[in-house]
């Protein structure tokens, strides 16, 4: 049975994309952020997060589904004519590109924090992209194919992984419920957005999707295993630690793996087995990401091959990994990328096409 | 402006390459002369200073004759006794004399006494068959050759399989004349859809090639893809398939094989049975099987004779080997040397105990002592039987011991790079076995650079690349990326042979079923059948 690359993918790799391309960086330290505003009540802010990230998709859903058969860009251009639809492409590619730039310092940092004191960033940056480049000069059924084999094992581990932390567990740290003001708790699905971005590259996969109809039920999937994952991870590490110690802890869902007796029979410190997992997660993210960019660029370029745009935007982001110092640096650009940046690309940009398309469909009919 | 003319002959120069001579090397005319004289001629000029081309001219009557064989591919026998002699002696029966004119159909139709002639009528197909180990036979006065099927050359007899025992199952395997490779495959599979088509291949050896499937089996699209690359090959000579195989392989630079090959005749049978396409080459004693998966690498016909459970654990092993013979030292240099806090502190303790006086680093010593393993392999290969086993116990254990008695490599080192070793052996497929051991450097190298960091990646490259490469259009991961769930059931888990009812997707999609499996019709059990 030969099989084509006709670069169309299932409904079923809509699906593994959706939770490969969600899942990553946010989940080592997403439960200390959200402990700082919403408390003890974390696992409510990540449940609307994912609730209100769900809705966003079914805008953006709606949006592309006007024209399912081209691209983001091209609806972009048709809105805004050329030159400035070009310049907002331009602006997604930018988006994709400092995205990426957050996952490997972020993959850099902790390697370089549990596996390797001494290496500079520098080489664990340079070599994590361009693995992460090999495949993703490839389109994007190859990497479909690669995170169906990846995303249920990295699943599996980390729940698996979970419930063996089960048995030092209090919950009663999770309670009172919703004794914190309303706003902090806003503020705390705010800092969960950042969790749940990825999504917003299903703009630009219009055309590769074999079955669009189905496409909203993979989504809601992907969503629901995204939200039920973080949802462990976050319920567990409060029970674990309580909200007040885990606010000061940087990477939270390290330590809460870090001591699991099962492990340690065969390997001292497991949590370089975590490292591990977690390299794989932003790599299928990473991969995503840079396709994305590749696809948005060949289609700026008008190019059928988008082999070469991967290399070309390797160099930008290895620039960009670099600019921030520390760690409370990087998660400070995080929080203002993913409030002002993300909003505006994945909300803002989308509904003003949308409006704009629809206005100018009417003046035609007239 | 130099640039440009440099490129500019460069360009003539391969133009003026591909235009060389394309055509066959048996460079015969198409035209035979009507007169004996000028052919044996001819056929002296073509083939000029050969001294094993024997000439035999005789009177039938008196029509003049002649035979032309190659001494040695030739059963001398049946020219003497069934042609010559024939000719020279049971002419004499007729009555009547023959003339010039008939005489051709008269030796063609009542005098040659074997079963298997040919007339031919071109220079060229008649000088290729003579080449071959056939007789030809000139009659005077006629435009036609007669072909007299004489080929019988030097050749062993049927073996045991050298690289791929078993201890059930048969023991014959290919040799290398390719006629007898087809009769064993014929002898299993008594079916009229049975293909056994003939390629010559090679612009000067005109090796034969052949290509065996089942008519009604074999997956359409794969058989297309591979006659489509044997005839894109030109080449010199095909000594080996192996030329064959890296000719029409998927990925040159990948370091996994993409084609199977076997020695066992029960292998060759079973893929042909599950729509592969077997390839089968002259002067070797291996076939090649498209296309390949990588659990079909890790197969063996023998998992199919024994019972389930057993090859199913087997299967899992030899999964476990090939990780083993792969990533294990590369994971040893990488936590020894980067990350030795993983380890639990008693075993932490006990191997810096044994490493206590080495002077080399990890990496060095690993790298030592498996170069010294592959040196030891080669050696042992290419050494005669009883000195190659000497040279294992010589090197394994002499210098292996005086090696840790030395202190220059500790004893745990030892007992990784012997593990790696027996793992890489208990991998069936040799040249699967050949890719791991590669990787294996590959890996000690990355991980010395980048501890499991580069591990990690390292693995994610590799497994990038497979799910990538494919062969002949099959990904050769392909259960497990094509998401067929039935192909399942014949991976690393084995299922009871009375549920493999149906072929595997991979390899074909037509005539799917191939066992009628009604569970009344097998008995289940002594009492209920009563």
């Amino acid at each position: 049975m030969i099989i084509n690359d006709n670069d169309k993918i299932s409904s079923f790799q809509c699906f593994v994309l959706f939770v490969s391309v969600m899942i990553g960086i946010g989940i080592m330290f997403m439960p200390a952020s959200v402990a700082k505003t919403a408390e003890q009540n974390g696992w409510l802010a990540v449940l609307l997060g994912g609730i209100l990230s769900f809705a966003v998709f079914l805008l953006i859903f709606k949006i592309i589904m006007s024209n399912p058969d081209i691209t983001f860009i091209e609806l972009l251009n048709d809105a805004f004519g050329k030159i400035l639809g070009i310049f907002f492409s331009l602006i997604y590619v930018l988006y994709f590109i400092i995205f990426s730039a957050f996952e490997t310092r972020l993959i850099a940092e902790t390697a370089k924090e549990f596996l390797f004191n001494l290496t500079p960033n520098e080489v664990l940056i340079i070599t994590f992209l361009l693995t992460c480049a090999y495949i993703s000069r490839y389109g994007i059924e190859v990497i479909a194919r690669i995170c169906e084999i990846l995303m249920p094992g990295i699943v599996v581990i980390i729940v698996v992984l979970s419930f063996f932390v089960y048995q030092r567990l209090d919950f009663s740290n999770l309670l009172p419920i919703l004794n914190i003001p309303f706003l902090k708790l806003i503020q705390g699905i705010g800092t969960t957005i950042f969790s749940f971005l990825g999504f917003e590259a299903f703009l630009f996969f219009m055309p590769y999707i074999r079955r669009k109809d189905k496409l909203i039920k993979s989504a809601f999937f992907g969503f629901l295993v995204t939200v039920l994952l973080y949802e462990v991870i976050i319920i567990f590490a409060t029970a674990d630690f309580g909200a007040k110690e885990m606010q000061t802890m940087i990477w939270p869902t390290l330590n809460l793996f870090r001591d699991v007796t099962v492990l340690e029979v065969v390997i001292e410190r497991p949590e370089s087995i975590i490292v591990a997992l977690w390299m794989i997660t932003t790599y299928t993210t990473e991969i995503i990401f840079l396709m994305t960019t590749g696809l948005i660029l060949a289609r700026i370029f008008n190019t059928k091959e988008h082999n070469f745009f991967v290399f070309s935007q390797l160099p930008f982001i290895y620039i960009l990994s670099l600019i921030p110092q520390n760690i409370s640096e990087i998660q400070k650009f995080m929080d203002y990328f993913s409030y002002f940046f993300a909003t505006f690309v994945v909300l803002f940009l989308p509904l003003v096409t949308y409006t704009v398309l629809s206005i100018k469909k009417k003046v035609k009919k007239t | 402006m130099g640039f440009i003319e440099i490129i500019k002959r460069r360009r003539e120069r391969k133009r003026s390459y591909q235009q060389k001579e394309t055509k066959t090397f048996v460079e015969a005319q198409d035209k035979i002369f009507p007169s004996i004289d000028e052919n044996i001629k001819y056929v002296k000029e073509l083939l000029v200073d050969n001294d094993d081309i024997v000439i035999r001219e005789f009177f039938a009557g008196n029509v003049k004759c002649a035979t032309i064989f190659v001494d040695g591919l030739v059963n001398r026998e049946i020219i003497d006794r069934d042609v010559i002699k024939h000719l020279m002696v049971e002419i004499q029966l007729f009555k009547e004399e023959i003339s010039q004119k008939d005489a051709y159909n008269k030796i063609l139709n009542t005098l040659l006494a074997t079963s298997d002639i040919k007339e031919v009528t071109s220079f060229k197909d008649a000088i290729l068959d003579l080449l071959c180990g056939e007789t030809l036979l000139f009659v005077d006065g006629s435009d036609r050759i007669i072909r007299v099927s004489t080929r019988s050359f030097p050749n062993r007899g049927i073996q045991q399989p050298v690289s791929e025992n078993a201890v059930r199952g048969p023991r014959d395997s290919f040799n290398e004349v390719v006629r007898f490779s087809t009769a064993l495959i014929r002898r299993r599979v008594r079916d009229t859809r049975l293909r056994i088509k003939n390629i010559k291949l090679g612009r000067r050896s005109q090796t034969d090639i052949y290509l065996v499937y089942i008519d009604d089996i074999v997956d359409r699209d794969v058989l297309n893809e591979v006659k489509q690359r044997l005839s894109k090959i030109d080449i010199d000579a095909v000594i080996e398939a192996g030329m064959i195989e890296q000719l029409i392989e998927d990925d040159i630079f990948c370091l996994f094989p993409t084609i199977q090959h076997t020695e066992r005749v029960d292998t060759a049978v079973a893929a042909i049975y599950e729509g592969r396409v077997v390839i089968l080459c002259d002067n070797t004693n291996t076939a090649l099987i498209v296309p390949a998966t990588l659990m079909t690498l890790i197969q063996h016909a023998e998992d199919y004779y024994e019972r389930w459970h057993i090859a199913t654990v087997i299967r899992i092993l030899r999964v476990i080997a090939a990780l083993i013979a792969m990533t294990l030292q590369g994971f040893y240099i990488s936590i020894s040397s980067f990350t030795p806090s993983m380890i639990p502190p008693d075993l932490g303790l006990f191997i810096a105990a044994t490493r206590e006086g080495v002077p080399i680093p990890v990496f060095v010593e690993a790298l030592f002592l498996e170069f010294m393993l592959e040196l030891l392999r080669e050696a042992g290969l290419r050494l005669p039987g009883p000195i190659g086993q000497t040279i294992g116990i010589v090197g394994g254990l002499i210098i292996g011991q005086a090696a840790v008695q030395a202190g220059i490599i500790s004893p745990i080192m030892v007992i990784l790079v012997a593990t790696t070793a027996i793992a890489s052996f208990a991998i069936p497929a040799y040249n699967f076995s050949i890719s791991m051991r590669l990787l294996k450097f590959i890996y000690i190298i990355v991980c010395a650079a980048l501890g499991l960091y580069g591990f990690i990646l390292l693995s994610l490259i590799i497994l990038s690349n497979l799910v990538k490469l494919k062969s002949f259009g099959v990904p050769i991961l392909s259960p497990f990326v094509s998401f067929e769930i039935m192909d399942y059931k014949d991976t690393v888990v084995r299922l009871p042979t009375r549920y493999l009812w149906a072929r595997p997707i991979f390899a074909s999609t037509y005539q799917k079923i191939r066992m009628m499996y009604e569970r009344n019709t097998l008995p289940s059990s002594a009492g209920e059948s009563k």
